[in-house]
């Protein structure tokens, strides 16, 4: 047993068993698997890593956090299935037809990025799902120009300025509309 | 006046650079590097890249002696306290151990000037 060079007090030994929570990669809080021993301070509770405990403890979280991404997706979908369809999530997207099912299904783990999209879309659809709408209609300086300073000016005059496209779906009727309300969305089948 | 680190900075980087010649402890949750052993390269870059000028001061810890640097990591500074344990661990029967390698909470004063966060 070494002694802990953090603390001066205790010794560093091994540590497994469960209720240890740790960070990977941009998830802050994974449950560490049980059976993963880390070196571990008696004293402290600081963990020292080498290369080789490194590469352990990398090995073993990879697959939680895995799982994590495919829970956050999976949720995420599940709270959007009353709201838009599948397929015209994946088009706004820019997904493959299906792919979202491959997801839901387990058959494929999400990116971080997309995890967090759809979460972020998840919890906020009705403002997220118009935003993704207005982003890819007018493009991002418009949908900035909206939420800016120039909220001053009439919204057909940014259109002119920006894009030179008339925002014909961005005028307020429209925002007071449910997203599954308007035309573009159909309703999902129950 | 430059003051100079109780651990000589050639081998504190030779002993760095050998396979199990570093140790780094970990205390947040929060990972800054994609993954521990990431976190561990990106340890070692920095300390290859050690110069006197990152050099801020010593401090005596319980048994050890340890040196702290501040350096420019991307584009925030951060803070790095460091040792050599002989305590019969890594080649050699050396190691460099990284008790401290995070984010600066303020400002620290090197030889190369003040590091901000």
């Amino acid at each position: 047993m070494k002694r802990c060079v953090a603390c001066g007090e205790g010794r560093v030994v091994p540590v497994g068993g469960e209720g240890r929570r740790t960070g990977y990669k941009n998830l802050t809080d994974l449950e560490v698997p049980a059976d993963l021993v880390i070196p571990t301070c008696n004293h402290c509770g600081v963990e020292w890593m080498d290369d080789e405990v490194a590469q352990r403890m990398d090995t073993a979280l990879e697959p939680v956090y895995r799982k994590r991404l495919s829970q956050m997706a999976a949720q995420a979908l599940e709270a959007l299935a009353g709201v838009v369809r599948q397929g015209e999530l994946e088009r706004k997207l820019g997904l493959a037809q299906g792919y979202l099912t491959k997801l839901k299904r387990g058959n494929r783990v999400p990116s971080a990025e997309l995890a967090l999209h759809l979460a972020a879309i998840a919890l906020n659809p009705e403002s997220r799902l118009q935003e993704m709408d207005d982003l890819l209609e007018f493009g991002f300086t418009f949908v900035l120009g909206q939420r800016s300073s120039l909220q001053g000016l009439a919204i057909e005059d940014l259109a002119c300025t920006q894009t030179g496209i008339g925002p014909s779906q961005a005028s307020p009727q429209w925002d007071s509309i449910p997203y599954k309300e308007r035309s573009h969305a159909v309703p999902v089948a129950a | 006046m430059t003051v100079m680190p109780h651990w000589p900075l050639e081998e504190v980087k030779r002993i760095a650079s050998k396979p199990g010649g570093l140790c780094v402890a970990v205390r947040d949750t929060k990972d800054h590097f994609g993954g521990r052993s990431e976190a561990l390269k990106a340890a070692r870059r920095v300390i290859d890249k050690l110069t006197p000028g990152d050099f801020a001061h010593s401090r005596q810890l319980t048994w050890d002696k340890a040196d702290v640097y501040g350096v420019r990591l991307r584009d925030s500074g951060w803070y790095l306290k460091l040792c050599i344990d002989s305590d019969d661990a890594g080649p050699d029967g050396k190691q460099v151990v990284v008790i401290s390698f995070h984010p600066l909470d303020r400002g620290i004063r090197t030889n190369g000037g003040k590091v901000e966060p």
